[in-house]
Protein backbone atom coordinates (compact mmCIF):
# COMPACT_ATOMS: atom_id res chain seq x y z
CA UNK A 1 0.00 0.00 0.00
CA UNK A 2 2.86 2.39 0.69
CA UNK A 3 4.84 1.43 -1.97
CA UNK A 4 1.70 2.47 -4.55
CA UNK A 5 1.33 5.27 -2.76
CA UNK A 6 4.89 6.26 -3.31
CA UNK A 7 4.90 5.48 -6.84
CA UNK A 8 1.47 7.68 -7.21
CA UNK A 9 3.63 10.26 -5.63
CA UNK A 10 6.39 9.88 -8.22
CA UNK A 11 4.28 9.99 -10.79
CA UNK A 12 2.35 12.86 -10.40
CA UNK A 13 5.89 14.85 -9.93
CA UNK A 14 6.94 13.80 -13.14
CA UNK A 15 3.62 14.61 -14.85
CA UNK A 16 3.75 17.71 -12.83
CA UNK A 17 7.19 19.06 -14.25
CA UNK A 18 6.99 17.01 -17.93
CA UNK A 19 4.52 18.92 -20.28
CA UNK A 20 3.33 17.70 -23.32
CA UNK A 21 5.38 19.80 -25.46
CA UNK A 22 8.28 18.39 -23.97
CA UNK A 23 8.88 21.20 -21.78
CA UNK A 24 10.10 20.24 -18.39
CA UNK A 25 10.05 22.64 -15.35
CA UNK A 26 12.74 22.68 -13.09
CA UNK A 27 13.73 24.71 -9.75
CA UNK A 28 15.43 27.52 -11.97
CA UNK A 29 12.14 28.43 -13.75
CA UNK A 30 10.50 31.61 -12.86
CA UNK A 31 7.68 31.90 -10.06
CA UNK A 32 5.58 33.20 -12.83
CA UNK A 33 5.69 30.19 -15.09
CA UNK A 34 5.33 27.83 -12.51
CA UNK A 35 2.20 30.10 -11.25
CA UNK A 36 0.76 30.04 -14.85
CA UNK A 37 1.61 26.65 -16.21
CA UNK A 38 1.82 23.94 -13.35
CA UNK A 39 -0.97 25.97 -10.52
CA UNK A 40 -3.62 26.61 -14.21
CA UNK A 41 -2.89 23.58 -16.08
CA UNK A 42 -0.82 20.72 -14.92
CA UNK A 43 -1.80 20.33 -11.20
CA UNK A 44 -5.58 20.39 -12.14
CA UNK A 45 -4.86 17.89 -14.51
CA UNK A 46 -2.37 15.76 -12.19
CA UNK A 47 -4.82 15.52 -9.30
CA UNK A 48 -7.75 14.88 -12.13
CA UNK A 49 -6.06 11.67 -13.13
CA UNK A 50 -5.38 10.47 -9.75
CA UNK A 51 -8.89 11.07 -8.71
CA UNK A 52 -11.23 9.87 -11.75
CA UNK A 53 -8.75 6.90 -11.83
CA UNK A 54 -8.85 6.50 -7.98
CA UNK A 55 -12.71 6.38 -8.26
CA UNK A 56 -12.99 4.28 -11.34
CA UNK A 57 -10.70 1.63 -9.30
CA UNK A 58 -13.26 1.87 -6.43
CA UNK A 59 -16.11 1.35 -8.78
CA UNK A 60 -14.32 -1.16 -10.61
CA UNK A 61 -14.26 -3.34 -6.87
CA UNK A 62 -17.70 -2.52 -5.96
CA UNK A 63 -18.92 -4.00 -9.68
CA UNK A 64 -16.79 -7.37 -9.62
CA UNK A 65 -17.75 -7.51 -6.04
CA UNK A 66 -21.52 -7.00 -6.43
CA UNK A 67 -21.84 -8.90 -9.37
CA UNK A 68 -19.77 -11.91 -8.34
CA UNK A 69 -17.61 -11.11 -11.85
CA UNK A 70 -14.16 -10.70 -11.94
CA UNK A 71 -14.73 -9.22 -15.40
CA UNK A 72 -17.01 -6.81 -14.39
CA UNK A 73 -16.29 -3.45 -14.74
CA UNK A 74 -17.86 0.08 -13.66
CA UNK A 75 -19.63 0.82 -17.01
CA UNK A 76 -21.78 -2.06 -16.45
CA UNK A 77 -25.69 -1.28 -16.24
CA UNK A 78 -25.13 1.23 -19.11
CA UNK A 79 -23.95 4.20 -17.24
CA UNK A 80 -21.18 4.88 -20.30
CA UNK A 81 -23.52 5.30 -23.39
CA UNK A 82 -26.26 7.09 -21.08
CA UNK A 83 -23.73 9.91 -20.44
CA UNK A 84 -22.71 9.44 -23.66
CA UNK A 85 -26.19 10.10 -25.67
CA UNK A 86 -26.43 13.03 -23.06
CA UNK A 87 -23.57 14.88 -24.52
CA UNK A 88 -24.12 13.78 -27.61
CA UNK A 89 -27.81 15.66 -26.83
CA UNK A 90 -26.34 18.98 -24.84
CA UNK A 91 -24.44 19.44 -28.29
CA UNK A 92 -27.29 18.87 -30.73
CA UNK A 93 -29.24 21.20 -28.42
CA UNK A 94 -26.23 23.98 -29.36
CA UNK A 95 -25.11 23.92 -25.81
CA UNK A 96 -21.86 23.36 -26.76
CA UNK A 97 -21.01 26.53 -28.78
CA UNK A 98 -22.49 29.05 -26.20
CA UNK A 99 -20.41 32.17 -26.04
CA UNK A 100 -19.74 31.04 -22.08
CA UNK A 101 -17.94 28.03 -22.60
CA UNK A 102 -18.19 27.63 -18.42
CA UNK A 103 -21.98 27.33 -18.85
CA UNK A 104 -21.28 25.04 -21.82
CA UNK A 105 -18.81 22.83 -19.71
CA UNK A 106 -21.19 22.91 -16.59
CA UNK A 107 -24.25 21.65 -18.22
CA UNK A 108 -22.27 18.99 -20.17
CA UNK A 109 -20.88 17.77 -16.47
CA UNK A 110 -24.41 17.91 -15.15
CA UNK A 111 -26.17 16.06 -18.82
CA UNK A 112 -23.57 13.39 -18.57
CA UNK A 113 -23.94 12.99 -14.34
CA UNK A 114 -27.97 12.92 -15.13
CA UNK A 115 -27.44 10.36 -18.74
CA UNK A 116 -25.53 8.22 -16.58
CA UNK A 117 -28.07 7.99 -13.85
CA UNK A 118 -30.83 7.77 -16.17
CA UNK A 119 -29.41 4.61 -17.70
CA UNK A 120 -29.07 3.33 -14.51
CA UNK A 121 -32.68 3.37 -13.55
CA UNK A 122 -33.81 2.21 -17.06
CA UNK A 123 -31.53 -0.84 -15.95
CA UNK A 124 -33.03 -1.44 -12.84
CA UNK A 125 -36.48 -1.28 -14.05
CA UNK A 126 -35.91 -3.53 -16.91
CA UNK A 127 -34.36 -6.17 -15.01
CA UNK A 128 -38.24 -7.34 -14.19
CA UNK A 129 -39.76 -8.36 -11.28
CA UNK A 130 -38.15 -11.26 -8.64
CA UNK A 131 -36.40 -11.19 -5.40
CA UNK A 132 -32.64 -9.97 -5.60
CA UNK A 133 -32.12 -13.52 -3.60
CA UNK A 134 -32.97 -15.80 -7.19
CA UNK A 135 -29.96 -17.04 -8.54
CA UNK A 136 -30.42 -15.41 -12.01
CA UNK A 137 -31.33 -11.67 -10.65
CA UNK A 138 -27.82 -10.79 -11.47
CA UNK A 139 -28.00 -12.36 -14.79
CA UNK A 140 -30.84 -10.46 -15.50
CA UNK A 141 -29.87 -7.04 -13.99
CA UNK A 142 -26.53 -7.68 -16.38
CA UNK A 143 -28.18 -8.38 -19.87
CA UNK A 144 -30.75 -5.26 -18.96
CA UNK A 145 -27.83 -3.09 -18.29
CA UNK A 146 -26.36 -4.41 -21.66
CA UNK A 147 -29.73 -4.14 -23.57
CA UNK A 148 -29.88 -0.55 -22.23
CA UNK A 149 -25.99 0.63 -23.54
CA UNK A 150 -26.77 -1.22 -26.92
CA UNK A 151 -30.80 0.95 -27.17
CA UNK A 152 -28.72 4.10 -25.88
CA UNK A 153 -25.56 3.64 -27.47
CA UNK A 154 -27.43 2.85 -31.30
CA UNK A 155 -29.58 6.32 -30.27
CA UNK A 156 -26.22 8.36 -29.94
CA UNK A 157 -24.86 6.80 -33.15
CA UNK A 158 -28.69 7.94 -34.64
CA UNK A 159 -28.46 11.23 -33.49
CA UNK A 160 -24.89 11.70 -35.10
CA UNK A 161 -25.80 10.24 -38.39
CA UNK A 162 -28.39 12.94 -38.86
CA UNK A 163 -26.20 15.56 -37.40
CA UNK A 164 -22.83 14.68 -38.35
CA UNK A 165 -21.28 18.07 -37.06
CA UNK A 166 -21.84 16.25 -33.74
CA UNK A 167 -19.29 13.81 -34.45
CA UNK A 168 -16.56 15.29 -33.32
CA UNK A 169 -17.97 15.97 -30.06
CA UNK A 170 -19.33 12.25 -29.65
CA UNK A 171 -15.63 11.02 -30.86
CA UNK A 172 -14.12 12.88 -28.33
CA UNK A 173 -16.00 11.75 -25.31
CA UNK A 174 -15.74 8.31 -26.60
CA UNK A 175 -12.06 8.46 -27.26
CA UNK A 176 -11.65 9.76 -23.05
CA UNK A 177 -10.12 13.16 -22.35
CA UNK A 178 -8.03 13.92 -19.29
CA UNK A 179 -6.66 17.18 -21.30
CA UNK A 180 -10.08 19.11 -20.40
CA UNK A 181 -9.74 18.81 -16.48
CA UNK A 182 -9.54 21.58 -14.32
CA UNK A 183 -10.02 22.83 -10.93
CA UNK A 184 -13.79 22.75 -10.66
CA UNK A 185 -13.52 19.14 -11.94
CA UNK A 186 -11.24 18.51 -9.35
CA UNK A 187 -12.55 19.64 -6.74
CA UNK A 188 -16.60 17.80 -7.41
CA UNK A 189 -14.33 14.51 -7.72
CA UNK A 190 -12.78 15.45 -4.23
CA UNK A 191 -15.85 15.47 -2.87
CA UNK A 192 -17.39 12.60 -4.62
CA UNK A 193 -14.46 10.40 -4.17
CA UNK A 194 -14.46 11.16 -0.49
CA UNK A 195 -17.76 10.47 0.19
CA UNK A 196 -17.91 7.20 -1.97
CA UNK A 197 -14.09 6.10 -0.44
CA UNK A 198 -16.03 6.50 3.42
CA UNK A 199 -19.17 4.77 2.44
CA UNK A 200 -17.52 1.87 0.56
CA UNK A 201 -15.41 1.14 3.95
CA UNK A 202 -18.55 1.31 5.84
CA UNK A 203 -19.97 -1.26 3.16
CA UNK A 204 -16.95 -3.67 3.43
CA UNK A 205 -18.32 -6.32 5.60
CA UNK A 206 -21.47 -6.30 3.45
CA UNK A 207 -18.94 -6.68 0.21
CA UNK A 208 -17.13 -9.67 2.12
CA UNK A 209 -20.68 -11.11 3.04
CA UNK A 210 -21.81 -10.64 -0.35
CA UNK A 211 -18.77 -12.22 -2.14
CA UNK A 212 -19.63 -15.75 -0.45
CA UNK A 213 -23.01 -15.76 -1.87
CA UNK A 214 -26.32 -13.73 -1.59
CA UNK A 215 -27.63 -16.63 1.17
CA UNK A 216 -24.86 -16.71 3.02
CA UNK A 217 -25.11 -12.63 3.10
CA UNK A 218 -28.37 -12.88 4.32
CA UNK A 219 -27.69 -15.24 6.45
CA UNK A 220 -25.83 -13.44 8.21
CA UNK A 221 -28.29 -11.09 8.92
CA UNK A 222 -27.98 -8.11 6.05
CA UNK A 223 -31.17 -7.22 3.59
CA UNK A 224 -30.41 -7.94 0.71
CA UNK A 225 -32.24 -6.08 -1.69
CA UNK A 226 -31.35 -3.02 0.48
CA UNK A 227 -27.24 -3.45 0.32
CA UNK A 228 -27.35 -3.94 -3.22
CA UNK A 229 -29.37 -0.58 -4.09
CA UNK A 230 -26.97 1.41 -2.14
CA UNK A 231 -23.95 -0.67 -3.62
CA UNK A 232 -25.34 0.46 -6.97
CA UNK A 233 -25.72 3.52 -6.28
CA UNK A 234 -22.12 3.90 -5.48
CA UNK A 235 -20.97 2.44 -8.31
CA UNK A 236 -22.73 4.16 -10.37
CA UNK A 237 -22.15 7.45 -8.96
CA UNK A 238 -18.32 6.74 -9.03
CA UNK A 239 -19.20 6.13 -12.89
CA UNK A 240 -21.23 9.18 -13.62
CA UNK A 241 -18.49 11.54 -12.19
CA UNK A 242 -15.58 10.54 -14.03
CA UNK A 243 -17.74 9.76 -17.20
CA UNK A 244 -19.00 13.65 -16.80
CA UNK A 245 -15.10 15.21 -16.72
CA UNK A 246 -13.62 12.78 -19.39
CA UNK A 247 -15.19 10.80 -21.01
CA UNK A 248 -15.11 7.38 -21.85
CA UNK A 249 -12.29 6.05 -20.21
CA UNK A 250 -11.57 2.01 -20.59
CA UNK A 251 -10.46 -0.70 -18.36
CA UNK A 252 -9.24 1.18 -15.59
CA UNK A 253 -11.67 -0.16 -13.34
CA UNK A 254 -11.69 -3.46 -14.60
CA UNK A 255 -7.75 -3.66 -14.18
CA UNK A 256 -7.04 -1.84 -10.55
CA UNK A 257 -8.72 -5.28 -8.89
CA UNK A 258 -6.77 -7.71 -10.84
CA UNK A 259 -3.22 -5.57 -10.46
CA UNK A 260 -3.87 -5.50 -6.31
CA UNK A 261 -5.77 -8.38 -5.27
CA UNK A 262 -2.52 -10.69 -5.66
CA UNK A 263 -0.71 -8.39 -2.98
CA UNK A 264 -3.30 -8.10 -0.54
CA UNK A 265 -3.59 -10.69 1.95
CA UNK A 266 -7.40 -9.98 3.83
CA UNK A 267 -11.14 -9.20 2.34
CA UNK A 268 -12.33 -6.02 1.80
CA UNK A 269 -11.53 -3.21 3.79
CA UNK A 270 -7.62 -3.35 2.50
CA UNK A 271 -8.79 -3.61 -1.06
CA UNK A 272 -10.85 -0.56 -1.14
CA UNK A 273 -8.01 1.77 -0.35
CA UNK A 274 -5.69 -0.53 -2.95
CA UNK A 275 -8.16 -0.30 -5.78
CA UNK A 276 -8.56 3.42 -5.42
CA UNK A 277 -4.59 3.67 -5.22
CA UNK A 278 -3.90 1.57 -8.14
CA UNK A 279 -6.89 2.86 -10.66
CA UNK A 280 -4.96 6.53 -9.64
CA UNK A 281 -1.57 5.03 -10.77
CA UNK A 282 -3.26 3.51 -13.77
CA UNK A 283 -4.63 6.37 -14.97
CA UNK A 284 -1.81 8.62 -14.33
CA UNK A 285 0.58 6.48 -16.12
CA UNK A 286 -2.05 6.44 -19.20
CA UNK A 287 -2.03 10.31 -19.14
CA UNK A 288 1.81 11.16 -18.99
CA UNK A 289 2.23 8.29 -21.70
CA UNK A 290 -0.89 10.14 -23.27
CA UNK A 291 1.26 13.55 -23.33
CA UNK A 292 4.53 12.46 -23.96
CA UNK A 293 4.64 9.42 -26.68
CA UNK A 294 4.02 11.12 -29.65
CA UNK A 295 5.20 14.65 -28.44
CA UNK A 296 3.88 17.34 -29.16
CA UNK A 297 0.58 15.34 -30.38
CA UNK A 298 -1.43 14.15 -27.47
CA UNK A 299 -3.27 10.72 -27.81
CA UNK A 300 -6.94 10.55 -26.32
CA UNK A 301 -6.00 8.97 -22.73
CA UNK A 302 -8.91 6.12 -22.84
CA UNK A 303 -7.16 4.92 -26.21
CA UNK A 304 -4.14 4.24 -24.23
CA UNK A 305 -6.18 2.48 -20.82
CA UNK A 306 -7.90 0.64 -23.52
CA UNK A 307 -4.39 -0.61 -25.10
CA UNK A 308 -2.30 -0.89 -22.35
CA UNK A 309 -4.70 -2.21 -19.86
CA UNK A 310 -5.97 -4.96 -22.59
CA UNK A 311 -2.84 -6.36 -23.17
CA UNK A 312 -1.81 -6.32 -18.90
CA UNK A 313 -5.24 -8.36 -18.76
CA UNK A 314 -4.33 -10.41 -20.81
CA UNK A 315 -0.44 -10.95 -18.64
CA UNK A 316 -2.48 -11.24 -15.68
CA UNK A 317 -5.13 -14.23 -17.00
CA UNK A 318 -2.10 -15.77 -18.77
CA UNK A 319 -0.16 -15.85 -15.23
CA UNK A 320 -2.52 -17.17 -13.52
CA UNK A 321 -3.77 -20.86 -13.44
CA UNK B 1 -43.30 -37.18 5.51
CA UNK B 2 -46.32 -34.93 6.32
CA UNK B 3 -47.10 -34.27 9.72
CA UNK B 4 -44.01 -36.44 10.97
CA UNK B 5 -42.46 -34.71 14.01
CA UNK B 6 -38.12 -35.86 13.14
CA UNK B 7 -36.30 -37.13 16.10
CA UNK B 8 -32.25 -38.23 16.35
CA UNK B 9 -31.74 -41.18 17.76
CA UNK B 10 -31.47 -40.68 21.82
CA UNK B 11 -32.80 -41.75 24.38
CA UNK B 12 -34.55 -38.71 26.17
CA UNK B 13 -36.25 -36.58 23.59
CA UNK B 14 -34.71 -33.38 23.78
CA UNK B 15 -36.12 -29.94 23.46
CA UNK B 16 -37.51 -28.81 19.61
CA UNK B 17 -35.40 -26.14 18.00
CA UNK B 18 -37.60 -25.60 15.36
CA UNK B 19 -40.87 -26.09 14.26
CA UNK B 20 -42.53 -25.83 10.79
CA UNK B 21 -46.02 -25.48 9.91
CA UNK B 22 -48.24 -26.51 6.77
CA UNK B 23 -44.75 -25.56 4.83
CA UNK B 24 -44.94 -26.74 0.96
CA UNK B 25 -42.06 -26.13 -1.30
CA UNK B 26 -41.82 -24.80 -5.10
CA UNK B 27 -39.36 -27.34 -6.18
CA UNK B 28 -37.96 -30.64 -5.23
CA UNK B 29 -39.94 -34.08 -4.88
CA UNK B 30 -43.96 -33.83 -4.89
CA UNK B 31 -44.73 -34.86 -1.30
CA UNK B 32 -42.55 -31.58 -0.79
CA UNK B 33 -45.13 -29.65 -2.65
CA UNK B 34 -47.94 -30.39 -0.55
CA UNK B 35 -48.43 -28.70 2.88
CA UNK B 36 -46.20 -30.18 5.76
CA UNK B 37 -45.22 -29.91 9.33
CA UNK B 38 -42.97 -31.13 11.86
CA UNK B 39 -40.82 -30.32 14.80
CA UNK B 40 -36.56 -30.11 14.48
CA UNK B 41 -35.30 -31.54 17.43
CA UNK B 42 -31.94 -30.62 19.23
CA UNK B 43 -28.97 -32.83 18.17
CA UNK B 44 -27.80 -33.73 14.72
CA UNK B 45 -30.30 -33.96 12.06
CA UNK B 46 -28.92 -35.38 8.17
CA UNK B 47 -31.34 -34.74 5.29
CA UNK B 48 -30.74 -37.43 2.45
CA UNK B 49 -32.17 -37.65 -0.71
CA UNK B 50 -31.33 -37.92 -4.72
CA UNK B 51 -30.50 -35.08 -7.04
CA UNK B 52 -33.13 -32.68 -7.13
CA UNK B 53 -35.82 -34.03 -4.65
CA UNK B 54 -35.48 -30.37 -2.83
CA UNK B 55 -33.14 -30.72 0.04
CA UNK B 56 -31.26 -27.66 -0.60
CA UNK B 57 -34.55 -25.94 -0.96
CA UNK B 58 -35.84 -27.45 2.45
CA UNK B 59 -32.55 -26.11 4.37
CA UNK B 60 -32.89 -22.68 2.94
CA UNK B 61 -36.75 -22.61 3.49
CA UNK B 62 -36.07 -23.67 7.12
CA UNK B 63 -33.50 -21.10 7.53
CA UNK B 64 -35.85 -18.36 6.52
CA UNK B 65 -33.81 -17.82 3.38
CA UNK B 66 -36.52 -17.97 1.01
CA UNK B 67 -39.14 -15.10 1.11
CA UNK B 68 -42.24 -17.54 1.07
CA UNK B 69 -41.34 -19.72 3.10
CA UNK B 70 -40.60 -17.43 6.22
CA UNK B 71 -44.00 -17.38 7.89
CA UNK B 72 -44.37 -21.12 7.97
CA UNK B 73 -40.92 -21.55 10.41
CA UNK B 74 -41.05 -21.09 13.52
CA UNK B 75 -38.35 -20.96 16.21
CA UNK B 76 -38.72 -20.67 19.80
CA UNK B 77 -38.34 -17.50 22.23
CA UNK B 78 -38.00 -17.58 25.72
CA UNK B 79 -40.30 -14.97 27.35
CA UNK B 80 -41.54 -13.97 30.48
CA UNK B 81 -44.72 -16.49 29.72
CA UNK B 82 -42.41 -19.32 29.04
CA UNK B 83 -41.61 -20.18 25.93
CA UNK B 84 -43.64 -19.03 22.94
CA UNK B 85 -43.22 -20.31 18.96
CA UNK B 86 -42.37 -16.96 16.55
CA UNK B 87 -42.66 -17.00 13.13
CA UNK B 88 -39.05 -16.35 11.20
CA UNK B 89 -41.11 -13.52 9.13
CA UNK B 90 -41.32 -11.75 12.33
CA UNK B 91 -37.90 -11.00 12.76
CA UNK B 92 -35.92 -8.70 11.56
CA UNK B 93 -32.43 -9.74 9.68
CA UNK B 94 -30.25 -9.84 11.85
CA UNK B 95 -32.52 -11.19 14.14
CA UNK B 96 -32.98 -14.42 12.61
CA UNK B 97 -29.37 -14.17 11.97
CA UNK B 98 -28.76 -14.49 15.21
CA UNK B 99 -31.09 -17.74 15.72
CA UNK B 100 -30.26 -19.36 12.81
CA UNK B 101 -26.97 -20.03 10.93
CA UNK B 102 -26.77 -21.44 7.33
CA UNK B 103 -23.95 -22.50 5.12
CA UNK B 104 -24.31 -23.32 1.28
CA UNK B 105 -22.05 -25.95 -0.12
CA UNK B 106 -19.90 -23.67 -2.56
CA UNK B 107 -18.63 -20.90 -0.96
CA UNK B 108 -15.76 -19.47 -2.86
CA UNK B 109 -13.36 -18.80 -0.45
CA UNK B 110 -10.19 -16.87 -1.54
CA UNK B 111 -6.86 -18.23 -0.53
CA UNK B 112 -5.57 -15.02 0.11
CA UNK B 113 -8.54 -14.32 2.97
CA UNK B 114 -6.99 -13.81 6.64
CA UNK B 115 -8.47 -16.74 8.87
CA UNK B 116 -9.52 -14.00 11.47
CA UNK B 117 -11.69 -12.40 8.79
CA UNK B 118 -13.55 -15.28 7.83
CA UNK B 119 -14.16 -16.20 11.46
CA UNK B 120 -14.74 -12.54 11.94
CA UNK B 121 -17.89 -12.09 9.19
CA UNK B 122 -19.86 -15.11 11.50
CA UNK B 123 -19.87 -12.38 13.96
CA UNK B 124 -21.63 -9.72 12.40
CA UNK B 125 -25.09 -10.73 13.43
CA UNK B 126 -24.10 -9.35 16.48
CA UNK B 127 -21.83 -6.28 14.82
CA UNK B 128 -18.77 -7.70 16.19
CA UNK B 129 -16.05 -7.54 13.75
CA UNK B 130 -12.74 -6.91 15.06
CA UNK B 131 -10.10 -9.23 15.96
CA UNK B 132 -10.19 -8.76 19.53
CA UNK B 133 -14.40 -9.56 19.24
CA UNK B 134 -14.13 -12.47 17.86
CA UNK B 135 -10.56 -14.22 18.98
CA UNK B 136 -10.65 -16.29 21.80
CA UNK B 137 -14.00 -16.57 21.82
CA UNK B 138 -16.24 -20.00 21.28
CA UNK B 139 -16.53 -20.56 17.52
CA UNK B 140 -13.92 -17.52 17.46
CA UNK B 141 -10.06 -17.94 15.94
CA UNK B 142 -9.11 -19.96 18.90
CA UNK B 143 -11.27 -22.70 17.40
CA UNK B 144 -9.26 -23.04 14.00
CA UNK B 145 -6.58 -25.27 14.69
CA UNK B 146 -3.29 -23.60 14.42
CA UNK B 147 -4.80 -19.81 13.89
CA UNK B 148 -5.17 -19.71 17.84
CA UNK B 149 -1.70 -17.37 17.58
CA UNK B 150 -1.32 -16.59 14.05
CA UNK B 151 -3.68 -13.44 13.71
CA UNK B 152 -2.36 -12.83 10.14
CA UNK B 153 -2.96 -16.42 9.30
CA UNK B 154 -4.86 -16.80 5.56
CA UNK B 155 -6.77 -19.85 4.41
CA UNK B 156 -4.23 -21.15 1.88
CA UNK B 157 -0.83 -20.53 3.77
CA UNK B 158 -2.21 -22.69 6.59
CA UNK B 159 -5.22 -24.09 6.21
CA UNK B 160 -5.15 -27.55 5.08
CA UNK B 161 -7.91 -27.74 3.15
CA UNK B 162 -10.55 -29.37 5.74
CA UNK B 163 -9.41 -26.57 8.26
CA UNK B 164 -11.23 -24.01 5.64
CA UNK B 165 -14.19 -25.73 6.38
CA UNK B 166 -13.46 -25.49 9.83
CA UNK B 167 -12.65 -21.40 9.47
CA UNK B 168 -15.92 -21.25 7.59
CA UNK B 169 -18.34 -23.43 10.34
CA UNK B 170 -16.20 -20.70 12.21
CA UNK B 171 -18.51 -18.30 10.12
CA UNK B 172 -21.32 -19.35 10.52
CA UNK B 173 -21.11 -20.21 14.50
CA UNK B 174 -21.39 -23.31 14.84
Amino acid sequence: MLGLCLICLVLALVSLSLGSGGSVLSLWDSAEQIQSLVIEVRLPRVLGCLLAGALLGLGGLLAQSLFRNPLADPYLLGTASGASLAVTLVYAAGLGALPWPWLAQVGTVFAAFCGACLALAFSLLLRGPGTSLAIDAHANLLLAGIVVALVLGALSDLLTHLRPELLRYRLAFALGQTSLIDWGAVWQMLVGFLLLFILARLHAHVLDALILGQYTAASLGFVIEKEQAKLVAMMAASTALVVAHTGLIAFVGLLAPHVVRPFIRGMHKPLILACALAGALLLSLADLLARTLWMPQEIPTGLLTAVIGGLFLLALLKRQP
Amino acid sequence: MANMPIRPRTKAAPPALLRVKDLSLSRGAPSLRQPFSFDGLAGWLAVIGGNGIGKSTLLLSLAGLLGEAKSKVLIPQDGSKGVTWIALDQLSAPQRARSIAWMGQSEALSGRWLVADVVALGHLPWRKTTLRDVSGQQGGLASVPGCADNKLATLDSSLAPGQSWKAALGLERL
